[in-house]
């Protein structure tokens, strides 16, 4: 069942992948993930989450109350890579063969138990579970399975699955102890809140519009699958002592990971690396960091402690979340650059023009800019006074 | 916020805007604070923001608070300044001493409609602003 390529590309060692194809892999999904982000209102950091733990081949939760846009983000994604995807809303009497498929009942007559699961969540690649916290002690323990292993056992029955990542989706976290294991097996946290005021003509235009469109793909899973292979095997002789550090932050801040997380670290933090054209992580990929801890509280104190660990934060790729992770500099003035060249290439208007330079000029101090945004924000100002001239003086 | 010639270009742009009504605007001499969403750009304004701990202060964006800001907030209530009222730490006035704290309270009421704005104008015009 899995692709024959991706077994391939699993045996090969990354020394074996030419650079070139890597910043190929890297360049298409930078391009799926702008396109996947362009129309949908403030998902971009979910948007990159889902990308970056398909890479590290782990999985996303994402809480938040619903109708937040949680399942179209991550099916304009699987749309963008071309992924089969898988998605559903679990509740308390989801049946088994609701996810993972009917009995076949024409083997049951020849005495074995096996399932149909053409179409189901074993031969997705891309999946999406809502409600995943509602789901029966027989679907989770199953799940489990898929989601450690990428194995389908049910009865005698043992597959490979082709997945990628599954996306989880829940309004809260679980309370209950056996429920809070199975979330730890999703190493992404990601918290989303309703649309703010300020965006909210933004997300009525975008939302008419995104009812009518179909998302054409834009880079392929051979794409992930490449990448995936570099991160298993980068080298993080840099960076390792700065993610014991960053550990031993959180730990006096009384914060505690368990070491599986910390170990699954690594694969986001070479996957960070990898989509910005580098072979070997450093400082400025230790964000991710902050998207494992468990809940909202931990991530913002985390961050806090973290803090001086983060300060050189970077990512062109993945710019929303390095932003949201880190707050720090670097990464704020790579999602304003981006933002700015963005609004120049596209012809925008006032409105959007002064909403940028208010940003930018409220988030970043003129000796801070650098060159590139210095320039980008000359251009914007030139381009506003040329597209709404200043009023008369009286 | 704008602050000298800044606010008197803020202003400008404050009546040639159509939808100004959605913004909330006070005026001081040599000063022009302005509140809302989807705020209006002139170069060389002041940003302001608030914290969650000290809703009723207006603070720059790009500075980080010495003090406690609930601390402050409490304080500045019970010296009997009104709230909400913008914090800068440094204003450069017209007249009189510069790099001074400056506290500029936004009242309840008094606040500038089209007409008042050109009134404010005028009187920043008159003061050599």
């Amino acid at each position: 069942m899995a692709d024959s390529r991706t077994a391939a590309f699993a045996a090969t060692p990354a020394a074996f992948l030419p650079e070139s194809r890597l910043q190929d892999a890297a360049t298409s999904l930078r391009l799926a993930l702008a396109r996947a982000a362009e129309d949908l209102v403030d998902r971009r950091v979910l948007l990159e989450l889902v990308t970056l733990a398909s890479i590290a081949r782990e999985h996303v939760l994402i809480l938040g109350p619903p109708g937040t846009a949680k399942s179209a983000a991550v099916r304009r994604i699987a749309a963008a890579l071309g992924g089969r995807y898988f998605e559903y809303l679990l509740g308390r009497f989801t049946e088994p063969a609701e996810i993972f498929g009917p009995i076949d009942l024409r083997r049951l007559q020849e005495g074995v138990f096996e399932t149909v699961t053409s179409g189901m969540l074993p031969e997705a690649e891309i999946a999406f579970l809502d409600e995943l916290f509602q789901g029966s002690t027989a679907i989770l323990n199953t799940l489990l399975g898929i989601l450690n292993e990428r194995k389908f056992r049910r009865g005698a029955q043992t597959l490979d699955c082709p997945l990628r990542v599954v996306v989880g989706a829940s309004n809260e976290l679980p309370s209950d102890p056996s429920l809070a294991a199975f979330a730890d097996r999703f190493l992404l946290r990601h918290f989303v809140d309703s649309v703010a005021a300020p965006q909210l003509e933004e997300l009525l235009e975008v939302g008419w519009r995104l009812a009518e469109e179909n998302l054409e793909p834009v880079a392929t899973l051979e794409d992930l699958d490449v990448l995936a292979v570099a991160a298993r095997r980068a080298k993080l002789d840099a960076v390792r002592p700065l993610i014991a550090e960053a550990m031993r932050l959180l730990r006096k801040a009384g914060v505690h990971l368990s070491d599986r997380r910390l170990v699954k670290s690594q694969r986001l933090i070479a996957g960070a690396a990898l989509l910005d054209d580098r072979l070997e992580p450093d400082g400025r990929d230790l964000w991710p960091l902050v998207f494992i801890l468990p809940d909202r509280a931990t991530q913002q104190i985390g961050a806090d402690v973290l803090q001086p660990l983060l300060a050189a934060s970077r990512s062109a790729a993945l710019s929303a979340a390095a932003e949201e992770a880190s707050g720090a500099l670097p990464a704020r003035r790579e999602r304003l650059r981006q933002a700015a060249s963005s609004l120049l290439e596209k012809e925008a208007g006032a409105t959007e023009i002064e909403a940028l330079l208010g940003e930018l000029d409220a988030e970043i101090a003129p000796d801070s800019r650098g060159p590139d945004l210095e320039d980008l924000r000359r251009r914007l100002v030139h381009r506003l006074a040329a597209v709404e001239p200043a009023p008369a003086e009286a | 916020m704008g602050c000298a010639e800044v606010a008197v270009r803020l202003a400008r742009r404050l009546l040639a805007d159509p939808e100004r009504s959605r913004f909330s605007a006070w005026g001081a001499p040599g000063a022009l604070f302005v509140v809302g969403e989807n705020l209006p750009w002139v170069e060389g304004l002041a940003h302001l923001g608030r914290d969650p701990g000290a809703p009723s202060l207006f603070l720059p964006t790009l500075l980080e608070p010495e003090w406690p800001l609930d601390l402050l907030e409490s304080a500045l209530s019970s010296l009997g300044v009104a709230l909400p009222c913008a914090v800068l730490p440094a204003f450069p006035r017209p007249a009189g001493p510069s790099g001074q704290p400056f506290l500029f309270a936004a009242p309840a009421s008094g606040r500038l409609d089209a007409e008042e704005l050109e009134l404010w104008l005028q009187r920043q015009s008159e003061a050599g602003v």
